[in-house]
């Protein structure tokens, strides 16, 4: 039978893990170029998390301790693969930190905007970000799948990304014009 | 403002686009430009909800067009192998999939590394010419282990964890087990050996947390001072200090102490292990270690004497046994003493049952007055001549079956004694408290200045100048 005050440590860690996951995420996506690779230190970052609950200090920001274990399993990453030099400084990743804090009041309001602006996409453009991020294509394999060439798939998602960035702002000032 | 050149730069960064030394550069120049980095972390914000809303969109239309099928199979009687769904839904488990996965993995690990208080999460594996000092776990080799303490005194023992993390304590070492995952040694070493299901296991000790991330570790703790000193032999551990921020990261062959300092991580080729056992702190400069001029114990029981132990004990119905020991302090400044202890190295005196007698708790007494002109042939009296004014300098205790091992007092008390005492002559008494639980309980005994192996009964003292 599960102890109550242990049901209770779970429901915490699943609430707050759930609000912190997308910072975590971006931020362990922007330290480390693979996605496989940035893949797998977001899980391991999960499971230090867990592991390391009981030390969390409930008057401070989850988002920011877990931001904080995330950056040393990046460090971690770069040491095992050899590849340090091209690794974020500490300093570097403390202030990208910073601004992934600093907008997690704002979040589920732009991922909710997000799912209205894809909406409005043309086709075309949905079937890029498909590509990208359904299937984790590179611009070279989608160029192929397109017809197109990998500079110009790059492009392509640059003004698409664009697109969608006006179309949230505009969504959350309630002045759709999308 | 950011130009679009340069947000352009920043998506191919987030999108893995970029080569090693374009990498490099924009990384550069990201370190001045706190604009670019607001602007990439809201930009990786959107990377990472297009990823779920773009995947989210994905599985549900594969719901749909699952569906469809299924009916159109039940229509047409047909049945159909399809071996490209799996395939295709595995490589789709990038984000939305992995948060499930994630979260349930979490959950078996959040049941797997907190157990309830009552439940084991360890096995005490081996043990090798092991003697165990009191504690609240079962010392039995294959014992499993829940919350609680080890208390090695002599010996080697080999705790698993059910994590997977495998911890040789080394004697004199004392261990809490907090789960799977978790302990904290507060005295002796550790030897630690961390497969990758442990990864993260943790040792705290009362100056640092070491963290490890897949290696053979040591980590010593001094008892005294709580100090810590951690060298890997293999692999790389994070050691963390517990009063402040300050991290450092040491792998294969390198080694650092906290204590005062937070030491850095230190190169030594063929370096060995500092255990902190051999050299007690009051052998740094400035303590003395003064012998006893005289002892002596009181209750001599016809065939049950010692000529080299000073025995003590606290019958139920008589046969009490108290030590008196003497010590000349004419070479010590008394009033600049600071610290002092009084160390005594117990040992099995072969008289009475150590079964019947509980945790013993020893009190140590300094005698006042003239009460210090006594000579060693009190040994042959009941009593101790008079009835001498003693004042309460400290106790100690022994835990119930342990028979050897030094124990000592080191309090204000003691030192303030010495320093108030009139003449440089010091006597102290040692009772122990508590009675034996049946007749015929365990005597206990240490080494007198006569023991031909055993450390005598010693006097340490630290004064604010070595001596006069």
């Amino acid at each position: 039978m599960t102890d109550p005050s242990e049901l209770r440590a779970r429901e915490a860690l699943t609430r707050l893990w759930i609000e912190a996951e997308p910072s975590v995420r971006a931020f362990v996506f922007t330290s480390i170029s693979s996605f496989a690779d940035a893949e797998d230190v977001v899980q391991k970052t999960a499971l230090t998390v867990t592991r390391r609950f009981d030390e969390y200090d409930p008057s401070r920001s989850f988002q920011a301790w877990a931001i904080w274990l995330a950056k040393s399993r990046v460090i971690d990453h770069y040491r095992v693969s050899g590849r340090q030099k091209l690794r974020m400084s500490s300093a570097l990743m403390d202030s990208l930190a910073e601004s992934l804090i600093a907008r997690q009041a704002e979040q589920s309001a732009r991922a909710a905007a997000l799912e209205q602006c894809i909406e409005k996409l043309p086709d075309k453009s949905k079937r890029l970000l498909k590509l990208k991020y359904e299937e984790d294509a590179s611009a070279k394999e989608i160029a192929q799948v397109m017809g197109s060439t990998a500079a110009s798939v790059r492009v392509m998602l640059h003004k698409v990304r664009n697109l969608l960035a006006d179309c949230i702002s505009l969504e959350l000032a309630g002045e759709n014009q999308c | 403002m950011l130009s679009d050149e340069q947000k352009r730069v920043l998506d191919l960064l987030l999108d893995g686009e970029l080569s090693d030394s374009e990498r490099a550069v924009v990384l550069e120049d990201l370190e001045s430009d706190p604009e670019a980095i607001d602007w990439l972390a809201g930009r990786a914000m959107m990377h990472v909800n297009l990823h779920r809303a773009i995947q989210r969109r994905g599985i549900e239309a594969e719901a749909k067009s699952t569906l469809k099928l299924t009916k159109s199979a039940r229509r047409t009687r047909r049945t159909r192998t399809r071996t490209t769904r799996p395939a295709r839904l595995s490589r789709r488990m990038g984000i939305g999939m992995s948060i499930a996965a994630t979260l349930v993995a979490m959950f078996i690990l959040f049941v797997v590394s907190r157990p309830p208080a009552d439940q084991t999460f360890a096995t005490l594996e081996q043990t090798r010419a092991a003697l165990w000092e009191s504690g609240d776990l079962s010392t039995a080799d294959g014992s499993r282990l829940a919350q609680g303490t080890l208390r090695l005194a002599e010996g080697l023992a080999t705790v698993r964890f059910d994590s997977g993390a495998e911890v040789v304590l080394e004697a004199p070492a004392t261990l809490t087990l907090v789960d799977a995952m978790n302990c904290t040694l507060t005295r002796g070493t550790a030897v630690s050996d961390i497969p990758d299901s442990a990864l993260g296991f943790r040792i705290k000790t009362p100056s640092a947390d070491v963290v490890d991330y897949g290696t053979i570790f040591a980590v010593s703790v001094d008892e005294g001072t709580g100090g810590t000193h951690t060298q890997v032999i293999e692999g790389r551990v994070q050691v963390e200090d517990a009063n402040s921020d300050e991290v450092v990261e040491l792998t294969t062959g390198q080694h650092n102490t906290v204590g005062e300092t937070f030491g850095e991580a230190a190169d030594d080729a063929g370096y060995e292990h500092k255990t902190f056992a051999v050299e007690p702190a009051y052998l740094e400069p400035g303590w003395v270690m003064l012998e006893p001029t005289k002892d002596a114990y009181t209750g001599r029981v016809p065939g049950h004497n010692s000529e080299v132990m000073l025995l003590v004990k606290k019958g139920m119905e008589g046969g009490h046994r108290i030590a008196y020991i003497g010590f000349d302090l004419e070479d010590i400044n008394q009033k600049r003493i600071e610290e002092a202890e009084l160390r005594l190295h117990f040992a099995p005196t072969g008289f009475g049952l150590a079964s019947l007698v509980p945790d013993a708790t020893f009190s140590v007494y300094g005698m006042v007055g003239d009460d210090a002109d006594w000579d060693e042939s009190i040994l042959h009296q009941r009593r101790f001549p008079g009835d001498p004014k003693v004042i309460h300098v400290g106790s100690f205790t022994v835990p119930q079956g342990v028979q050897k091992g030094p124990f000592s007092v080191r309090t204000e008390a003691l030192s303030k004694f010495l320093r108030d005492h009139k003449t440089s002559q010091i006597s102290f008494r040692v009772m122990r408290d508590t009675v034996e639980s049946n007749i015929g309980g365990l005597v206990h005994g240490f080494a007198s200045r006569r023991h031909p192996v055993l450390p005598p009964p010693t006097l340490v003292v630290r004064t604010d100048e070595a001596s006069k």
